[in-house]
């Protein structure tokens, strides 16, 4: 929501001067929209703005477990920099996230062409396709690990039945396999919610507009390509931040499917963190580097936001 | 009317948020009463010289937990001993820290009671410890491992042993007497290559996953007398020529023999165990929770135990791990919480909930009882705990990522076993001197 949009909905009418008369029944409106807001506003500062802040502060601390914290200044965010291992995990994390991301789209975008169709049992096909993404990604992590086990996964059988590869594929031993075995994994279980954000956007566009072109002579891909692209653009901005957010801050399926593994090269941002934080320990460098990350995914958001911005806007 | 339900709206907003402040912490407390929470006050008065404690248990020991503590309450009316088991014990406990809603007693995995105890999250009971009749009884390396400077923190509770299980099938296959594991690193070796065939490798180790190789792979370090840290835990021993040719033994059974599953690198413990238990691997190395699924025919292959091979065939060497009980600093009723260790450290939960479900009794006074009488696997476990250890580090969780780091590169042959364990040991010294 916009910012005008924003003190439309607190100040309503205020620039209607024969509203300004009636006072009391404007503080009332007011007061009645504050209330529509209020949830989303009290979930922020609960689970957002306040932990922000304390996260903030943290990462100026030698934060421990028990006992009271020393201050450190700016020494966390100056660590940072020198550690190795943390950028190596931020290069690994954008590694997944640019490969990852377009896989999606590709995919997701097939799927919403295909189920935009009115035919029999489209509904089927759109659950079908969404279904995946219900599952929850560490459960989604281990059954896929099973499939790309080496010994007894049955991806390493179905390969060799078809007479793809010799001998049984070690998928998790190295990075160069397990990046694009999790990336397929990803897309397999996310590529539904992708879709579903562009069926939505295929379906805002009024067939008029259609009408109307076809009337003055566009063929159905000049339809496509002038008309149905432009007007999905701030849709395919708002799925591509809500894909890149997810990737950036990827941790369950590395987790449980490469461990990070083999010598932290699959060990993704959010993972370092979360060892850094609850099996060090380190309270306030965790911070820190979270806090990294949050200006990094602030300024991806920005930026991608800004590129496919809303043309009509 | 407008007003009325804007008012009605906020009204229910409001009391929603007071709900939310007010429940969360409550519904963390359980029944236990806190000067705060005065919306328990019904039954505050009644249950005013009650007892009402929570002790935290891993997943492993908690059906254990749960009876001893069934059967206490039985004799002991007015106490009440609440088992909670939480998902992930080290978190979970750190997160209960840190916002002060602690449990009273936790049974946690050995190797971080140093940690806990360092930063004062654990009850001093050395007095305590010491009066019991049967301290002696402990193994040296567990009841090291619960000190801190000193003082004790922990009493052993549920040992959890390391020793080498193999596939009597496989073995009488390959001509190998199904009696009788490999003693050696040279027959471990020799077996691994005469056991892998089409079918099968001959060993399967988790080099994935830091906690299984500690748990499985370090015994090869002590046995070849080697170890993982100095002494007082100050300094890695790793780069040692010792605990180097212990890494090299798994890079050759890897490389050069080639009798190890390719994929091991990303391989944690089920994935290792899975590969044994369907007979895609001959030997493994699991823990004694294992020899009691396989007395018990869970597992479906017919397998036998003996100790972890070690270099020369004489010292032998095992983890002794599992878990321990510890008091926690803002325990409300130290008394009462004692009164609950000692009683699992009796006969009545060692040996009649403990030693006849095949987990080993932490006293090794009670070793000798009728159910382990039938199992000569038992006297293995028995010989592994005498002889198991401990690596003891303030901060083991984060040894783990140098050390893994360092097996995995050499395991996949990036760097040698000496560089790999060279560039680990200077890791963990820049952890250990922060």
């Amino acid at each position: 929501m916009g910012k005008a949009k924003v003190n439309d909905l607190l100040f309503p009418l205020r620039s209607d001067p024969h509203t300004m008369k009636n006072n009391t029944s404007d503080i009332k409106q007011r007061l009645c929209n504050m209330a529509f807001i209020l949830p989303v506003i009290t979930i922020n500062v609960l689970f957002f703005v306040i932990p922000l802040i304390k996260v903030v502060y943290m990462s100026l601390f030698d934060w421990k477990l028990q006992g009271a914290p020393d201050f450190l200044g700016l020494q966390n965010y100056i660590r940072i920099f020198s550690d190795e291992k943390f950028i190596n995990s931020l290069i690994f994390t954008f590694k997944y996230a640019l490969l990852v991301t377009p896989m999606l789209f590709l995919l997701a975008f097939l799927l919403a062409l295909l189920v935009n169709q009115a035919f029999r049992g489209v509904g089927i096909f759109r659950t079908l396709y969404f279904a995946p993404v219900v599952i929850s990604m560490t459960t989604c992590s281990l059954v896929w690990l099973w499939i790309y086990n080496d010994l007894y996964g049955i991806l390493n059988y179905l390969l060799t039945e078809a007479g793809m590869i010799a001998q049984n594929v070690t998928w998790m031993n190295s990075g160069a396999t397990s990046l694009p075995a999790v990336c397929f994994m990803v897309t397999w279980k996310m590529a539904g919610f992708t879709m579903l954000m562009l069926l939505a956007a295929f379906q805002s566009i009024d067939h008029k507009i259609y009408e109307a072109a076809s009337i003055d002579g566009a063929s159905k891909m000049q339809g496509f390509f002038r008309i149905t692209l432009p007007l999905i653009k701030p849709y395919v901005a708002l799925a591509m931040v809500i894909s890149v957010i997810g990737s950036v801050l990827a941790f369950e399926q590395f987790q449980v499917m490469t461990k990070g593994g083999p010598s932290s090269s699959t060990l993704t941002a959010v993972f370092y963190i979360y060892n850094t934080s609850f099996k060090y320990f380190k309270f306030g460098y965790g911070s820190a580097m979270s806090m990294i990350l949050l200006v990094i995914l602030g300024a991806l958001s920005y930026f991608q936001f800004k590129v496919l911005r809303d043309p009509a806007q | 009317m407008k007003k009325i339900v804007c008012l009605f709206i906020v009204a229910i907003l409001l009391v929603c948020i007071a709900g939310c402040t007010q429940g969360s912490p409550e519904a963390n407390t359980d029944s236990r009463s806190t000067p705060s929470t005065e919306s328990s006050s019904p039954d505050n008065a009644a249950d005013s010289d009650s007892v009402d404690l929570e002790v935290w248990v891993r997943a492993d020991f908690y059906e254990i937990l749960l009876k001893a503590a069934d059967k206490y309450m039985a004799s002991h009316p007015g106490v009440t001993f609440n088992i909670v088991q939480p998902s992930d014990m080290s978190d979970q406990f750190a997160l209960a820290l840190s916002s002060g809603e602690t449990p009273d007693i936790v049974s946690m995995d050995c190797v971080l009671i140093p940690y806990y105890a360092s930063i004062g999250a654990l009850a001093d009971i050395t007095d305590r410890f010491n009066a019991l009749a049967y301290s002696s009884t402990y193994s040296g390396g567990l009841v090291e491992l619960a000190q801190y400077e000193g003082k004790q923190y922990a009493v052993p509770f549920a040992p959890d042993v390391s020793v080498m299980l193999y596939n009597k099938d496989h073995f009488e296959a390959a001509g190998l007497d199904p009696e009788v594991g490999p003693a050696t690193w040279d027959e471990l070796i020799e077996y691994a290559q005469l056991l892998t065939d089409e079918e099968h490798y001959g060993y399967v180790f988790g080099a994935g996953d830091p906690g299984t190789m500690m748990f499985t792979y370090v015994p090869y370090i002590w046995s070849n007398g080697g170890d993982v840290m100095n002494e007082d835990g100050t300094k890695s021993m790793l780069d040692q020529p010792k605990s180097v040719e212990a890494l090299q033994l798994m890079c050759d059974l890897v490389s050069k023999y080639k009798v190890c599953p390719e994929g091991i690198t990303s391989y944690g413990w089920t994935e290792s165990q899975d590969a044994f238990l369907s007979g895609k691997a001959s030997m493994i190395v699991l823990g004694s929770g294992a020899v009691w699924s396989m007395l018990t025919g869970q597992y479906d292959i017919n397998a036998g135990i003996c100790l972890i091979p070690s270099a020369d065939g004489e010292n032998y060497s095992s983890f002794s791990g599992g878990d321990s009980l510890a008091i926690v600093n803002d325990c409300e009723n130290v008394e009462a919480a004692w009164d609950f260790i000692q009683y699992c450290q009796s006969e009545d939960v060692q040996v009649e909930e403990m030693a006849q479900y095949g987990q080993l009794p932490s006293r090794s006074d009670l070793f000798d009882n009728k159910y382990f009488e039938a199992n000569p696997e038992f006297k293995v476990l028995q010989r592994a705990l005498e002889v198991g250890e401990a690596p003891y580090s303030l901060k083991y969780n984060e040894m783990y990522s140098p050390f893994i780091d360092g097996v995995q590169a050499a395991v996949s042959g990036a760097m040698t076993a000496q560089e790999a364990f060279s560039k680990a040991a200077e890791e963990i010294n820049i952890i250990l001197a922060e």
